[in-house]
Order: C-alpha cells, then sequence, then structure tokens
C-alpha cells in the first residue's frame, strides 16, 4: 500500500517545491533598477520648428532644450526675429524674450506655393540661427475608389523628377452613430464619433505589405511612403478598408477589474475615412526618417541612439515646407 | 681605489703571459706526447692504467673522474710506441679523447657528441584507464636536459643523445613514469598512464622542466582541471569559466560570448577538434554549447598567436574532444533541474577503435506548460510559449596500425523557443472572429569533420582534416484569422519567414617535423568555402482563397579562403626559446581578391630557473564578422563575409609578461598588451539589424580600434585548496570618422577594472567538495541623452557623445558544493549550489523608456537585469 502512494506523494513534493523556487525567484529578481548619472553635460541650445504649409499662416514655435536635471533650462534670451521670403524681408519682430518655455511667434503671413523662405533669429550677442525652406506645391495624385466588398482606394503619383521630396499619408477613420452602453441598454451619445487611426495591423488586409514589395517601401502609413528614388517614375498606394458587413461596432472604454475590456456598442451610420496625401520637403522627410529609426526599438535593447535631423544652425528642431491634399472618402453615408 | 684595481690587472696580466711564454719555451724543448714508451699491465682498470703511464712518461693527467667507469681490464700492452698512440688505444673505448696545451699536463674529456649520436624517441601518451590521448604530458630527460609536450593527439617527438638516459613522463593528476633506458635505437612508444585517486597526490610537477615551453598569453585546462572547473547549474561549464580570468569578460548575461582585450565577440576562434564554429552558447548565453563531460582539454590563447592558428583577432578557444574509452563501456547521466544530459563511451574495437557520444537536453518547457493552462484558462486570450535546447556530440575513432588513424567527429546544437498568441473574438470593431499569431525561433549550430592521422616517420606527423561547419538561425512569424461571417471562406494566413546562416566546407593538412634538435617545425595548408545567406524573407499568404508568394533578400555570397602557414619552435640556448611563423591569407570574394601575410613572433627568455620573459607581436586577420548590433548580442546575429566594400579586419597585437613561479604551489604572471585593429565596423546611429537587414552593407562605417591593458594572475594548482586570483586594469577605444565627431569613444564592451578569484577546496576529508568564483567588473559603457527638448508634445533626446556613461559594475558569486562517493565502481555526485548566490541585479541594457522622476525633476533611466539569484541541484552518475 506504501507503494501506491509513493509516487502521488513524490508528484506533491516535486510540486511543492518547483513552486517554491519559482516563487523565491521572482520575489529576488528585482529586474529594473535606476541608474545614476552623475556626470551628465549639458549644453543650452534654442529649438526652432516651422512646418510651412502652402496657403496656411506662417508659425515658428521657439523653446529651449532641457538637461537631464530638468532644473537645468534655457536662460532668458532677448532675439529679433525675421521671415524673408525670396530674400525680401517680409516681417521682423523685435525683442521677442526667449526662454526654456515654448512660444509661438504667428508672422501672420500666408505661405505661397513656389517660393523661397527664410527665418532669421538674431540673439543680442549676436548669434545668428536661420534656415531657408521652399514650398512645392503638390502634384495630385490620380485616385480611384471601389467600394463594397473589399473596398479600397488607390492613389497614383507621377513625381517631379526636378524636385527632392517625398509623400506621405495620414489615414483615419470615422465611425459616426449612435453608441449604447452594452450592460445596460442604455443610449449614451445619439451623435458618437470614434475616430481610428489607420492601422495596418488592425485590418486583414495585410496584403498591404505584400504590395508594398512591388511599390517599394509601404511602412506605416504616418510615416513617408516615398523618396526621391522615384523621382519621374509613377507609383500606386493602395489602401483597403475593412468590408462594412456590419452597421455595430464595438468601442472600447476601459477595462473592468479581471482586465477584460468594457465595451460600448456603436450603430453606424455613418462611416468614412479622410486621407491626407501630403509632399513634404527633403528636410521634413530627413526629419521623419530619423524620428522613425529612434522609434522603431526605442524602449529595447537594440535601441541605438540617433539624434534626430535638423537643419538649424546651432540649435535644434526644424524649418521645413508640406503641401497636401484631404479626401474622404465614404464606406457609408 | 680605482688605481689600485688597475694595478692588479696589469700584474695578473703580465703573470699570465710570462706563464705562457714560458710554457712554450719548455714545449719547444720537449713534447711528452713523442715520448716512446713499453707497457704491459693485466687487471688493472683505466685510472690505474693512466696513473701508470703518468709515472712513466713524467706527465699528469687532468679528468673528472665521472668520465670513467671502473670496470677492470684484463690487458694492455704497447711496445715502443708512442704515448699519443698510445692514448688514443686506451681512451677510445670511453669515448674519451685527450687534448695538449704544453707543459706536462695533458686534459681528459669525453668525446664531444655528433648529429650522428642522436636517436629519436616518439609516440603516444594515454591515460591507462580509458586509453584517452593526453594532450599537453610532458615527457622529459633530466640527465640531458631535454623535454617536449605531446601534442593535440598526445603525440610526441623527442631527439635525445646517444647516451643513458633517464625517462620521465608525466600529467597532472596522474602519476609519473619514470624510466632509465639504455636502448639507443630510434624507438616508438605508447606511455600509459595511471590517474591519482587521492587528491593529496596530485601535484604538478613540471617545474624543472624547461621554462620556454610554458605558454604565455594562454590558460590550459587539461582532462583533469576540466573536472575543477567552476560549475554552472550543476556541471563544470568550459565557457563561463573562461569568462572570468584576468583579459577576458562576458559579453553580458543574456549574450555569454567572449570580447578579449578589447575585442568583439566575433573576434574569437573557437575551434571544437580543430572545427571553427561559429556559436558557442545556448539559452542567449547562459550554457555554453558543449557538453563538458565529452571535453579532453581546452585552452585559451589571448594572444602571442601561433602561425596555425587564423581567421580572427582576438583569441582562440581551442576545445579538444575525447576519443572515448578503448578498453570498457563507460558513461555518465546527469540530471539537473534545468537539463539533463547522459554521455556513453567505449570500445568499438578494443584497444583499436572507440566512440563517445553524449546528448543534453533541457526541459523548460515541460515545466512551463502546466502554468501557461492556469493562467490562461479563463481567458479569452491567451499566450503560450516554450523554449528549449538539445546539443549532440558524437566522435569514433579507428586506428590502423601503430602510425595511422581515422577520426570522425559531429556536433549539433539546436535551441528553439515559440511564442504564441490566440484570441477568439466575442466582440469586435473589426469583422475578426479569431486570430493566432506564431513566432517562432531557432537557430543551430552543425559541425562534422573527417580526420586522418599519420605518423610518418619518428619525426614527422600529419594530420588531414575535412569537414563542413554550419550555422543558421530562422524565425517565422505566422498570422492566422477567420473573418465573420463566412469563417470557412475567409480563413486567411501570412507567413513571414526570416533565415540567414552560412555554411564553410574546408580541409587542411598540417606537418609537425621534428627532425631538427632545436627546431620543432610546424607547418600547413587550409582551403575554406564559405557560403553566407546575409538573409532571406520568405513571404507567403492566402488571402480569400488567393495565394501569394515570394521570396525577398540578398543572394547568397560565396567566398575562397587559402591560408598557407609555417612556423619554427626554435629552443635557441637552454634560456632563449622562438616561436615564429608566417601565415600567407588570401580571399577572394566576387572580383576582388585581399592577400596578406600575418608575421608572428613570441620569444623567452629565462632569467632562472623560476622565472621567464615573453614578448610577442602577431597580425591577424578576419575575414568575417557579425552584423554589428548596438544593443545586447543574440545568438542570432548574422556573419557577413568581406565584400568588395567591406575589407578584412585586421589587427597588430604586442604583448609582455613576466611568469615566475613562486614555490611548487604558487604562479604569479604578469602580462601586458597593446593591440590596434583596422576596418572594424560600427553600426550607424539609428540602424540595427535583429535578422538582418536588406541593406546591410550600406548600414554600418569602418573605424579603427586600440586597446591596452595589464594582467596579473597568480594561481595555485596544488594541494588541497586550488584556485586563482586575477585583475586586469584595460582600457579599449573605437575610432570612427563620421562616429561621435571623429573622435575617439569607448568600446561597448570596455571595462576599465576586472577582479576575478575563483577558489575549490575540500570541505570535508573525503566526499565533500566545495567551489567559489567571484568576479567584478567596472559597468559597460552606454550612450544617454545629454538634453530632451519638445516639438509639438512630443519629447525628443539630444545625444551629444557616443557611449557617454556606463552602467553600474557587474559582481556576482557563485557558490558550488558537492558530494562524491564512489560504490561498486559507480562514482556519485550530487550538486547543489548558486549562480548569483547574493542575488545582484547585473544590468544587461538600459531601458530607453526614459521615465520622470518621481518629483518630474529630471529624467531617470533604468537599469534591466535578468538573472537573480539562481539555486540548483543535479544529480550524476558515473559509471
Amino acid at each position: 500500500m506504501k507503494w501506491v502512494f509513493c509516487p502521488l506523494y513524490l508528484t506533491l513534493v516535486m510540486k511543492f517545491l518547483f513552486k517554491s523556487y519559482i516563487i523565491i525567484l521572482i520575489t529576488l529578481s528585482s529586474c529594473i533598477k535606476e541608474l545614476e548619472i552623475e556626470n551628465s553635460t549639458y549644453k543650452q541650445k534654442v529649438v526652432l520648428w516651422a512646418v510651412l504649409d502652402i496657403d496656411s499662416n506662417i508659425n515658428l514655435k521657439i523653446s529651449g532644450n532641457k538637461g537631464i536635471n530638468l532644473n537645468d533650462t534655457l536662460d532668458e534670451k532677448i532675439a529679433d526675429i525675421s521671415l524673408f521670403e525670396d530674400n525680401v524681408l517680409l516681417k521682423k519682430i523685435w525683442g521677442e524674450k526667449i526662454t526654456g518655455t515654448m512660444k509661438i511667434i504667428n508672422f501672420n503671413v500666408l505661405a505661397k506655393a513656389n517660393k523661397n523662405y527664410m527665418i532669421e533669429v538674431n540673439f543680442a550677442d549676436k548669434n545668428i540661427i536661420s534656415q531657408i525652406t521652399t514650398i512645392n506645391k503638390i502634384i495630385k495624385p490620380e485616385l480611384e475608389f471601389s467600394k463594397g466588398e473589399g473596398a479600397q482606394f488607390k492613389y497614383t503619383i507621377t513625381d517631379d523628377p526636378l524636385i527632392k521630396d517625398a509623400y506621405r499619408f495620414d489615414l483615419k477613420k470615422y465611425y459616426i452613430g449612435v453608441l449604447y452602453d452594452s450592460m445596460l441598454n442604455k443610449v449614451i451619445d445619439s451623435n458618437y464619433t470614434f475616430i481610428k487611426k489607420y492601422d495596418k495591423f488592425d485590418e486583414p488586409s495585410i496584403n498591404y505589405n505584400f504590395i508594398s514589395f512591388y511599390e517599394n517601401n509601404i511602412q506605416h502609413y504616418t510615416f513617408p511612403v516615398s523618396d526621391q528614388l522615384f523621382s519621374g517614375k509613377s507609383k500606386s498606394f493602395l489602401f483597403l478598408l475593412s468590408n462594412p458587413i456590419s452597421n455595430t461596432i464595438f468601442v472600447p472604454s476601459g477595462t473592468y477589474a479581471n482586465g477584460q475590456p468594457i465595451r460600448n456598442v456603436l450603430v453606424c451610420k455613418k462611416r468614412y475615412a479622410v486621407v491626407k496625401c501630403l509632399k513634404i520637403s527633403n528636410e521634413y522627410y530627413q526629419f521623419l526618417i530619423t524620428e522613425n529609426k529612434n522609434n522603431a526599438i526605442l524602449g529595447t535593447s537594440y535601441y541605438n541612439p540617433v539624434n534626430l535631423y535638423s537643419n538649424i544652425n546651432g540649435g535644434l528642431g526644424l524649418m521645413c515646407s508640406q503641401s497636401q491634399r484631404t479626401d474622404t472618402v465614404w464606406v457609408l453615408k | 681605489m680605482i688605481y689600485h684595481h688597475k694595478l692588479s690587472n696589469i700584474i695578473i696580466l703580465i703573470f699570465v703571459l710570462t706563464l705562457n711564454i714560458g710554457n712554450k719555451i719548455f714545449a719547444q724543448q720537449q713534447n711528452p706526447l713523442d715520448k716512446i714508451l713499453t707497457i704491459n699491465l693485466k687487471n688493472r682498470n683505466i685510472k690505474e692504467i693512466l696513473k701508470h703511464l703518468q709515472g712513466k712518461a713524467k706527465v699528469s693527467f687532468n679528468y673528472k673522474s665521472s668520465i670513467f667507469t671502473n670496470e677492470p681490464l684484463t690487458e694492455f700492452t704497447a711496445e715502443n710506441e708512442k704515448l699519443s698512440e698510445i692514448l688514443i688505444k686506451l681512451l677510445k673505448p670511453y669515448n674519451v679523447e685527450f687534448k695538449y696545451f704544453g707543459g706536462n699536463s695533458i686534459i681528459l674529456k669525453p668525446i664531444k657528441k655528433r648529429n650522428s649520436q642522436y636517436f629519436t624517441i616518439s609516440g603516444y601518451v594515454f591515460d591507462q584507464t580509458s586509453g584517452e590521448k593526453l594532450i599537453g604530458a610532458s615527457v622529459y630527460c633530466h640527465y640531458n636536459k631535454r623535454g617536449t609536450y605531446t601534442n593535440d593527439l598526445g603525440f610526441f617527438t623527442l631527439i635525445l643523445p646517444n647516451d643513458s638516459i633517464f625517462l620521465e613522463v608525466k600529467y597532472v593528476g596522474y602519476k609519473n613514469i619514470s624510466e632509465k633506458s639504455y636502448n639507443r635505437a630510434n624507438t616508438f612508444r605508447f606511455f600509459k598512464l595511471e590517474p591519482h585517486t587521492n587528491l593529496k597526490e596530485i601535484e604538478v610537477t613540471d617545474e624543472k622542466q624547461s621554462k620556454f615551453e610554458q605558454k604565455p598569453n594562454s590558460i590550459f585546462y587539461n582532462l583533469r582541471a576540466i573536472k575543477d572547473l567552476p560549475a554552472f547549474m550543476g556541471e563544470p561549464d568550459v565557457l563561463r569559466a573562461v569568462q572570468i580570468l584576468p583579459g577576458v569578460q562576458s559579453s553580458g548575461e543574456s549574450a555569454g560570448g567572449l570580447n578579449v582585450r578589447g575585442g568583439g565577440s566575433d573576434q574569437n576562434l573557437v575551434l571544437i577538434d580543430g572545427v571553427p564554429v561559429y556559436n558557442i552558447v545556448h539559452v542567449f548565453g547562459l550554457f555554453s554549447i558543449i557538453n563538458p563531460v565529452a571535453v579532453n582539454s581546452v585552452e585559451l590563447i589571448k594572444g602571442g598567436f601561433s602561425a596555425k592558428y587564423n581567421g580572427r583577432l582576438s583569441s582562440i578557444l581551442d576545445i579538444k574532444l575525447k576519443d572515448g574509452n578503448y578498453y570498457k563501456l563507460a558513461g555518465n547521466v546527469n540530471i539537473g533541474m534545468f537539463l539533463s544530459s547522459i554521455t556513453l563511451q567505449g570500445p568499438l574495437v578494443k584497444n583499436k577503435s572507440s566512440f563517445i557520444a553524449s546528448f543534453r537536453r533541457t526541459y523548460f518547457d515541460a515545466f512551463y506548460q502546466p502554468f501557461q493552462y492556469f493562467s490562461n484558462r479563463k481567458s479569452l486570450k491567451n499566450y503560450s510559449g516554450w523554449y528549449y535546447f538539445y546539443d549532440i556530440v558524437a566522435k569514433a575513432n579507428y586506428k590502423i596500425g601503430n602510425r595511422d588513424k581515422i577520426t570522425i567527429s559531429f556536433f549539433r546544437g539546436i535551441d528553439r523557443g515559440k511564442i504564441s498568441e490566440k484570441q477568439i473574438f466575442s466582440d469586435t470593431v473589426e469583422n475578426l472572429l479569431k486570430h493566432e499569431h506564431n513566432k517562432q525561433l531557432r537557430w543551430n549550430t552543425l559541425m562534422s569533420n573527417l580526420r586522418w592521422d599519420r605518423v610518418l616517420t619518428d619525426k614527422i606527423f600529419m594530420v588531414n582534416t575535412a569537414g563542413i561547419t554550419k550555422y543558421d538561425t530562422k524565425f517565422e512569424d505566422e498570422i492566422l484569422w477567420e473573418t465573420k461571417p463566412k469563417p470557412e471562406q475567409d480563413f486567411s494566413h501570412v507567413k513571414y519567414t526570416q533565415t540567414s546562416g552560412n555554411t564553410d566546407y574546408f580541409f587542411n593538412s598540417v606537418f609537425e617535423i621534428n627532425s631538427f634538435i632545436k627546431h620543432k617545425i610546424v607547418t600547413g595548408v587550409e582551403l575554406i568555402y564559405h557560403d553566407f545567406n546575409t538573409g532571406t524573407l520568405d513571404y507567403s499568404t492566402i488571402f480569400n482563397k488567393n495565394e501569394y508568394d515570394t521570396s525577398l533578400g540578398k543572394k547568397n555570397i560565396y567566398s575562397f579562403e587559402k591560408i598557407l602557414f609555417i612556423e619554427d619552435n626554435w629552443k635557441i640556448s637552454p634560456r632563449l626559446f622562438l616561436n615564429c611563423g608566417m601565415s600567407i591569407n588570401s580571399i577572394a570574394v566576387k572580383n576582388k581578391e585581399y592577400l596578406k601575410i600575418q608575421p608572428r613572433l613570441s620569444l623567452n627568455f629565462a632569467f632562472s630557473k623560476k622565472a621567464f620573459i615573453n614578448v610577442s607581436y602577431t597580425k591577424m586577420q578576419q575575414n568575417l564578422q557579425v552584423l554589428p548590433n548596438n544593443g545586447v548580442g543574440l545568438p542570432i546575429d548574422i556573419w557577413i563575409p568581406v565584400t568588395e566594400k567591406l575589407k578584412p579586419q585586421l589587427s597588430e597585437q604586442s604583448t609582455i609578461g613576466i611568469f615566475y613561479s613562486v614555490n611548487r604551489h604558487y604562479r604569479l604572471s604578469l602580462e601586458s598588451y597593446i593591440k590596434f585593429m583596422q576596418n572594424l565596423v560600427e553600426i550607424k546611429e539609428g540602424e540595427y539589424f535583429v535578422f538582418g537587414g536588406f541593406e546591410w552593407d550600406n548600414s554600418f562605417y569602418t573605424g579603427k580600434g586600440f586597446s591596452r591593458g595589464v594582467e596579473i594572475m597568480i594561481e595555485k594548482q596544488t594541494g588541497k585548496v586550488r584556485g586563482w586570483l586575477g585583475y586586469s586594469l584595460s582600457k579599449s577605444e573605437r575610432i570612427f570618422e563620421n562616429i561621435n565627431n571623429g573622435k575617439s569613444f569607448p568600446f561597448k564592451y570596455d571595462r576599465r577594472h576586472q577582479i576575478s578569484a575563483f577558489m575549490k577546496f575540500p570541505l570535508t576529508k573525503k566526499k565533500w567538495n566545495a567551489s567559489l568564483s567571484w568576479i567584478y567588473t567596472t559597468g559597460s559603457p552606454i550612450t544617454v541623452p545629454s538634453s530632451v527638448y519638445k516639438i509639438d508634445n512630443k519629447i525628443y533626446y539630444e545625444f551629444t557623445d557616443r557611449n557617454n556613461e556606463r552602467m553600474t559594475a557587474y559582481h556576482r558569486m557563485d557558490v558550488s558544493i558537492s558530494k562524491s562517493k564512489i560504490y561498486k565502481n559507480r562514482k556519485r555526485t550530487l550538486n547543489f549550489g548558486a549562480y548569483n548566490i547574493y542575488s545582484h541585479l547585473n544590468p544587461v541594457f538600459v531601458s530607453t523608456n526614459y521615465l520622470l522622476s518621481s518629483d518630474k525633476s529630471k529624467l531617470t533611466f533604468y537599469e534591466v537585469g535578468l538573472l537573480p539569484i539562481i539555486p540548483y541541484i543535479s544529480y550524476e552518475i558515473s559509471f
């Protein structure tokens, strides 16, 4: 009889020992620890940011960088800021106070197509920061659209071989309808709009990637999808939207205590996608490339830091230009 | 005082000259050798005859009595013969000659030995109980102070003078063989050494031998010393042991590579039975790929490289496998918490042929299954995964006569892991019904070779090897889903498979020539055909019944490498030993050929019987490398060859070292080095390769490296308590034109200080033993931002200098305790202990999700560690 129970006993003991072992390991493994940085070298820099958009007001965002110790900020400076169009002074703002906190300088000037713009920031200590950018008008892409099952739309762009620029797309999906509380079956909002950024991983239409192999690199849709490499050639970008099989969708609105998502029901009346096709200057393209490189592996052990592209001499940030075309693609009108 | 000293010198000179002149005048008067004598003597020995002649010829004979034996002569007669003729006749049987310099004095001395009076003794040294070859065993003649060591195959050749010899064969952990031999013919011998069973008896006994044959810049673990290596998870681990030596650093807890004297982890040539392998770790560096039970010897060479080693810049890790037991079936079973192993060895044909086979496997996967079940049972979304590795080592050999041996070796190590995510949708924003995402990773190391060893003559030994070595990785990413409302129709599937790897086919032929008394020449040729797959992506999908299939990536790159080398081990004098050589390496890839000559030089000079100094200079070339990554290294790293754009890496290393045997227990070494490297690669900012990239050849910069350091080590190899204490001070930098504004920056594995200690000692008289190892190193350099700024509410970081900060220091103590008992010829050992016993968090990388401190006053960086204290227990049976 003793031998009958022996394996059972052993199994129980082994289970207990192994569980205890795992618990001890987990308890002892404090996997994250703060790293003390003792010798950080902070150098004060001015940060400028100006994206000039065709037929839009020209704004300049100006601020300063901070050290690892966030109390290390830019000392207060006085600067004269000038805007030039094709080397002609359009506007000058005198004695602007600049600190580490961001300030928006509005020139109240509309950016025009095919013009050169320069912004000059002249500090009292004779330290001049300036940058030139050119705005080129977007070449209207051809747009094809099909609806119903496998709804899709396709942009076809023939690029200007003389201009070094790139294209990017920004796509958002809109779901408008009546939002119900799924538990109480009560109307929360009768005209609710749910906006979703387009994410290829949400969609069953994975053949985006497939197409990208032939059509150069489509990566993420907010990322530049073209560069100078296809200058003069025609290129197509295909977007697929999920089939409008049902007008009822579930909108996440939080989580229960057990981690399960709380989802409200949205009965759609309207459903559409807004697609922005942006033609961006080479500087903006370079900036986005470096930004993407930073983000791609941020937080992983493979992180290989890269400084963001900057065309601000002696400072940080960017001055660049873009022009855009926006299209609305209706799925359910 | 000076005047007085000079005067005394002049007086001595005058006195000597006067004596010489006097002698010459006297000699002109009468030459005693021309005296005519008649003698007739019976039953006298040689000394008595000489005494008799002294009286008759009125001369005196000066000689050492040891040159004659006391054997009596029955009769010696000479009638009216000159003294010179009598002496020739009398002394010939004793190999003694006479010299006359004037006066009445005649000097007698042994005739100088000539080459024709040497003979060769060659053969093998084996373990008596198993027939296993003993690498590095010494064969030494005290009488003539001549000796040698067995080579990698247990073979030796010793040329000795043609007089009586007293030969001694020694190996640490074995009983010496001492024998007197008067056999002066060339002989071929098999020495079988009996292992010590008592710890007290184990001693290093080669301290009286020539210091020149000790190897500076290297560490050698023989068959017995491997058992004494620091244990990891219950078994001695070759790689873990090497990683705590001065001058060697690990690439980190998750990588397990070696960084030797400021070199990269891909700059180490790891040889298993002479075949290079490209991956040396399992489980991201936790275990080394070789089961120590199957290992005969391990040698790590950090500098002063022999010309026979080629292809890497920083170090050589030469692992020799056992041949297997030639006499009886033996085995070893090790059952541990994480892995178990079984090893069998025995004769195929007794005394002629043997085999060894070893298999190890982990069972993390089996343990983890129940936990997965319980954690996922109530969830619609569940995750699962498993991981395991196994390796197989097998070797068989066959001796054809005394002079030929055929060996076939095989190694395969596989790591596999899978993460799976399944989700069933009860409701969804989109139209998915079911979604499944599987990720699978596999890496595979394979090596196989066929070797023919032949003793061509007593003085020439030949080894021919042909084989294959392969390393490949595979990553699969598969997504399956079903959509509403027709799952049977709308089932879709997409699969990415990324593969990379390289295969080498090689042949080499090496000759060891011992034809000269003071020279040992090693020469050979090696041909390698490399086939590199630097990353291929296969993509297949089924979407709404339509199938697509495509493949992307670079084409395979092929290159052909030819190596010719020659080296001479020259014992210039009893105090001076020179190893000089040269290697010519040529590699052809596409339309480009790189040809380099690499000189090698290492000189030992002995101050005394206890101390010697070594200086060395070596130039090395490396024709392949791992795609650089800035993150932690993984075994899935991709090897790339030289290309038309990417030149071979080159290094020049100079070392100087002093080695001192304090007494028969302690040895002290002090070594320093300086190393320059060229054509190193560093990844461009922002680039990374986890599974390779299609544009890798445009994603890095080439530059230079410079490292220098000092290493001190004190070892105790004898007695009950054995171990070492080491310290190294080093600096390793990189200089790249396009990185860090052209300024030098610390290499990512630059660690200024390293202290390591290892101690093995008995806890009780017989059964219980313990070992302790401890290591401390300065933290690894990392790049952290120097400032932060905001654009459109997004936070960005500014990086000014590469590797501008360091992680916290790495330190760890491992403890291992074992209890052994021999019962009915079976040795049973219980091992238990702990890795990282005080559970120090050793950082692997710094999380780049920079967080604000609680008071939001500063950016905070967090180090991520992986391995806390890991206790273990294992049970081993050897039979």
